[in-house]
């Protein structure tokens, strides 16, 4: 499926790339949607048509220089880094300035073939589903941002927005001994899986009486607020349920430029705000093994699956309260 | 008021009278419910610590101390009857320790209860407030008094010195009162844990809580563990022993990069470590010195939910201090001994502990 330009995607017959050396190339199974793919179909994240998107890929290896066997069954890290740049050299090549997204800087998974680099491929635990293994991608970069807190166990943590990937926060967060948990979200249906998750209380976001009751759970504020929410009015709430000397991480993308925001609280509680960016190959690694011990359980996070010439309507309606995951099936079960 | 003492370091404890403490401004009078007994208080009480020569005797251990709030000066600061913890380190709060946070590090304690000031075998003691950590009243106060010390301690070496982080490779080794609280807070930290000891009772206590126990002494112990790794190595060594074999063990276990914390110690043991491992390896070697008071809370935290718990292999009455003593000699203790200092508990053996 290619994106023509914003709101026009369409089915089209493509020549399959061949994989260049140190490179492997997959039969895409699943993709799954995320908010960045939604802001890329309506151009609010402008890209260069036509362009093939969707970054959470699992797909059957068909040659690759790593000597995979054919058929084995991997995950794609989509963040592209050039090895050699400053940042690289750091470890932290989820900044790569020379590098590229998958799905946004150059095609992504929502095609039949796709060529990618072979040290971005990791090979999919046997317990994971089809429609599971593409989250691993998003657990990569909940636990690239966990690894800037670094809480540890005991340590209060309160989530704030338990979409998916807050879920997986909560989850994380759970099985790293953070204690209590509490998530904040509107949606009932949600707070009642944050339960089943790993969160020890749960409140309503429209409750006036919220941050109190999470400072007093707390005992005092969370050591540690994760914002998945993604809007300065949430991030405003993380500063008042954070404790003196506590850490925010600002881990929903917040694309608004400004809004009114407790800045004296900020300084006045001392609070530091990291604001983690994709994830390392690294992170990938370390998600796959969280996923294969059964420190986070994906399944219930999918809610949607949809074959691929319906994926201009998912994009098109966005989702519904409801919707956690959507899966695009690219292709048949093999 | 009774009271259990030293009165000389070749005679056992003895019961002896004592005054009712006074209760200075900013202290809480505390009824003592329960106190742990380790080995340092046998070395107290046989005078072979450093300060022994210059303790004034008769001298009342005991420093694993659980309470309950009688009054505070001034009146109404706590809850009368509520349950506490005692922090047993004192400090100063004004030397170069103190004023970098280090408070364990402290140069100059004002007390260090148990050890060179009165302790916790005796029926009522004054602690100032900041010295106090609240304990949940679903905990039994027989758990909370080993929580200070062997809970607190365990604490710090695995999560605030060891890092201990979701997935990682850990090794305790020794699953005494610290090693065996040690390993189950790395695996509610979500860590791959295995537990080294040599005694068959505690191995067993430690397999009941889930723990991955083995035998030290297993001369494949080295091999299967780092079979277990891909060859590479564990990220994480927690030495609760500190005698030469463990830190051989520890420094064989670690992968390049690994980290050994050394939480416990012999007067004249030395850490040995290959040149080449340390500097080519880049391992850190790291110790852990008791526990902050914010890392008492987070450990306290955790039993209160459930996720770790208080391994307490003897408990008995005050007066029975000596046999407890013997007891911990022979090494027949698994996790902590416990004195119920208040009788709340008859003294008998906690039920599924040995």
């Amino acid at each position: 499926m290619v994106l023509e330009a914003p709101e026009r995607i369409e089915l089209r017959k493509m020549v399959a790339p061949t994989p260049a050396p140190g490179h492997t190339s997959l039969a895409v199974r699943t993709v799954g949607i995320c908010g960045t793919d939604l802001s890329i179909f309506h151009g609010t994240i402008p890209v260069a048509y036509p362009r093939i998107i969707g970054h959470e890929i699992v797909g059957l290896v068909e040659e690759s220089s790593d000597d995979l066997p054919l058929g084995t069954r991997v995950l794609v890290n989509p963040n592209v880094a050039c090895g050699s740049c400053d940042r690289c050299r750091e470890g932290r090549e989820n900044l790569c300035t020379q590098g590229w997204l998958l799905g946004r800087d150059r095609d992504g998974g929502l095609g039949e073939t796709l060529v990618v680099p072979s040290e971005n491929v990791f090979v999919v635990p046997d317990a994971v589903s089809d429609h599971a293994a593409p989250s691993i991608q998003m657990l990569s970069t909940c636990m690239h941002g966990q690894a800037m807190v670094d809480f540890g166990a005991g340590d209060p943590v309160v989530v704030i927005g338990l979409g998916v990937t807050g879920l997986m926060h909560v989850q994380l967060a759970s099985a790293a001994g953070a204690s209590p948990i509490v998530g904040i979200t509107r949606s009932a249906a949600k707070r009642a899986l944050a339960e089943r998750m790993g969160a020890t209380h749960t409140l309503a976001a429209d409750d006036a009486a919220a941050v109190t009751a999470a400072q007093e759970i707390t005992g005092g504020g969370g050591a540690v607020v994760i914002e998945c929410a993604g809007t300065v009015a949430t991030l405003a709430v993380a500063v008042h349920v954070a404790r003196p000397g506590g850490r925010i991480l600002a881990y929903g993308t917040i694309t608004e430029d400004g809004g009114p925001f407790p800045y004296y609280q900020l300084y006045y509680k001392e609070l530091a705000v990291l604001s983690p960016r994709a994830a390392t190959d690294d992170d990938v690694g370390a998600a796959v093994g969280a996923v294969a011990a059964g420190a986070v359980d994906l399944e219930p996070l999918v809610t949607d699956r949809v074959p691929l010439e319906r994926v201009g309507d998912v994009l098109a309606r966005g989702g519904g309260p409801a919707t956690l995951k959507v899966v695009v099936e690219v292709s048949e079960a093999a | 008021m009774r009271a259990m003492a030293v009165t000389a370091y070749d005679e056992p404890l003895a019961p002896i009278d004592v005054a009712a403490p006074e209760l200075p401004h900013g202290y809480a009078l505390l009824e003592v419910m329960a106190c742990g007994v380790c080995f340092s208080d046998m070395k107290t009480a046989r005078g072979l610590m450093p300060y022994s020569a210059e303790l004034e005797l008769p001298h009342v251990p005991g420093h694993e101390i659980a309470g309950r709030v009688v009054e505070t000066n001034p009146p109404g600061l706590m809850r009368t009857g509520e349950l506490v913890t005692v922090y047993h380190y004192w400090p100063c709060g004004r030397c170069a320790a103190c004023r970098r946070g280090d408070e364990t590090l402290c140069s100059d304690l004002e007390s260090w209860v148990g050890f060179t000031h009165p302790g916790g075998f005796q029926e009522r003691i004054a602690v100032p407030l900041g010295r106090l950590i609240t304990v949940p009243d679903s905990v039994d106060p027989v758990e909370a008094a080993p929580m200070s010390c062997a809970l607190g301690t365990a604490y710090r070496s695995v999560v605030t010195r060891g890092g201990v982080r979701p997935g990682m490779r850990v090794a305790v080794l020794g699953l005494g009162g610290v090693g065996i609280h040690a390993a189950q807070i790395a695996v509610s930290a979500g860590a791959r844990v295995a537990g080294y000891d040599l005694h068959e009772p505690t191995l067993e206590r430690a397999s009941e809580l889930g723990i991955d126990a083995r035998r030290g002494d297993d001369p494949d112990a080295v091999q299967e563990a780092l079979d277990g790794t891909g060859g590479e190595g564990l990220d994480l060594v927690i030495d609760t022993v500190g005698h030469e074999p463990t830190l051989t063990m520890a420094e064989r276990l670690l992968r390049p990069g690994g980290r050994l914390v050394g939480v416990g110690y012999a007067p004249d043991t030395a850490l040995t470590v290959p040149t080449p491992r340390l500097v080519l390896g880049e391992l850190e070697l790291v110790g852990s010195r008791f526990a902050h008071r914010d890392d008492l809370e987070n450990a306290v935290r955790l039993v209160a939910v459930g996720q770790v718990r208080p391994v307490i292999g003897l408990v008995a009455a005050l007066e029975d201090v000596n046999d407890v003593f013997d007891a911990l000699e022979r090494g027949e203790v698994v996790g902590r001994a416990v004195l119920d200092v208040a009788g709340a508990r008859s003294p008998r053996p906690v039920p599924g502990d040995r």
